[in-house]
């Protein structure tokens, strides 16, 4: 078993530390609304030098239903290509899309089934894997319909299938402060299994 | 005499031209800082270009939640956009009808969850109702102006969890009605809520609905 991070803020000022106190990955945002969660293209190149797996996640906001739709999806997975493409990531990792709620069955099966058809269909295009951050029922869903590869389970243990959802890649444990830098804590099987570059 | 009258009305277009324009250019700021204002309560604002990322203008985007005491006295809390979890909060004041504001506290690492609602009471005391991400007390109470907060959990012990609705204070009653929503069974089924509190946010009654 493997740790890394997650943060909203940038990694790069403790990216040696983390990598001194035992993480191996640390994840970080794609978003096309907000520049401080954003990873740098010197922040990437700053975690990988440090020693760090980089997992990316796409984020706006996600936090809602209405957030959803194909058209939605579309859009985010064509603005994570093109900051992909300008960060150097290496073809055949994965760039996870969150889903920050508790959706519920119905709402997986309609619109955020249909985004992640559309995110699906962009991101294999161009030569990634598609990963999905949610709750256990959210990541069960979405990759059995084959529209993921990689499930990053959320840390919210009230939501739907949290304790019964096994098959995560990376599984979000408890959040912390080092360094003066707020982050989330996550675990994973091996640097290999998350997806990372 | 006619060309007099022409180099007069012509002089009068040109200033009511430069009037117009500055004032169209005056108003339509003070048109983005009212619309800027009248959203202030519970809305997305973009307040702050970035550079250019891949091409394509980036904006750093907050949702404002305010609770106007009078014009002297105005709260405002400034969530970032959320990240699996995580959240920038910052607790605002202004003192001057909303012209300028300083920052309060950080509560980034304080308010946990996702902020959906603010009330403040009296200049001391305020509640911050949020949405379930990882931690179960959803509102939190401030009786110092902002800078320590309590969490806690109204609600029934069986509950998964609970969602913020709305917070609302009855100035003529002095009551102050949370609604939420609370998550009862794995089978996604939830249950609105109300409830009330008599001593401005510090303890809460359910209130049948």
């Amino acid at each position: 078993m493997i740790s890394g991070v997650d943060a909203y803020s940038s990694l790069a000022n403790i990216a040696s530390t983390l990598y001194s106190q035992g993480y191996r990955f640390a994840a970080r945002y794609y978003c096309s609304n907000g520049s401080a969660k954003l990873m740098s293209t010197s922040e990437s190149a700053t975690l990988a030098s440090a020693g760090h797996k980089r997992v990316v996640v796409f984020q706006n906001t996600n936090n809602s239903y209405s957030y959803f739709s194909s058209a939605q999806g579309q859009a985010d997975a064509s603005y994570a290509v093109s900051l992909a493409t300008a960060r150097g990531q290496t073809s055949g990792s994965a760039i996870y899309f969150a889903v920050d709620f508790d959706a519920t069955e119905a709402q997986i099966n309609a619109n955020i089934m249909s985004y992640f058809s559309a995110v699906s269909s962009v991101i294999t295009a161009a030569g990634y894997y598609v990963g999905v951050y949610g709750s256990g029922m959210t990541c069960r869903k979405i990759r059995n319909a084959g529209y993921a590869s990689y499930s990053w389970l959320a840390m919210s243990t009230g939501w739907a299938e949290y304790s019964t959802y096994t098959s995560w890649n990376i599984k979000q444990t408890s959040s912390t402060t080092i360094s003066g830098v707020s982050v989330d804590k996550d675990s994973a099987n091996s640097v290999n299994s998350i997806g990372g570059w | 005499m006619m060309l007099k009258f022409c180099k007069i009305h012509i002089f009068w277009l040109l200033i009511v031209i430069l009037l117009v324009t500055g004032c169209g250019h005056a108003a339509v700021e003070n048109v983005t800082d009212d619309m800027q204002e009248s959203e202030a309560s519970d809305t997305r604002n973009s307040d702050e270009e970035t550079e250019p990322i891949g091409g394509v203008e980036t904006m750093e985007y907050y949702t404002y939640y305010t609770s106007v005491l009078s014009k002297d006295l105005e709260y405002r809390l400034a969530c970032s956009d959320p990240a699996a979890g995580m959240m920038s909060k910052q607790l605002e004041i202004s003192k001057d009808d909303g012209e300028s504001w300083e920052t309060v506290e950080d509560l980034s690492d304080t308010i946990h969850n996702y902020p959906c609602d603010m009330c403040f009471v009296t200049e001391k005391e305020g509640i911050v109702l949020t949405d379930y991400h990882s931690v179960r007390e959803y509102v939190y109470y401030t009786d110092d102006g902002g800078k320590s907060w309590t969490g806690m959990y109204p609600g029934e012990d069986d509950d998964i969890y609970s969602n913020g609705v709305s917070v609302t204070y009855d100035a003529e009653k002095d009551i102050v009605t949370i609604r939420s929503t609370a998550k009862i069974s794995e089978d996604d089924v939830f249950e609105e809520r109300e409830y009330e509190s008599m001593d401005h946010g510090k303890t809460w009654e359910r209130r049948a609905l």
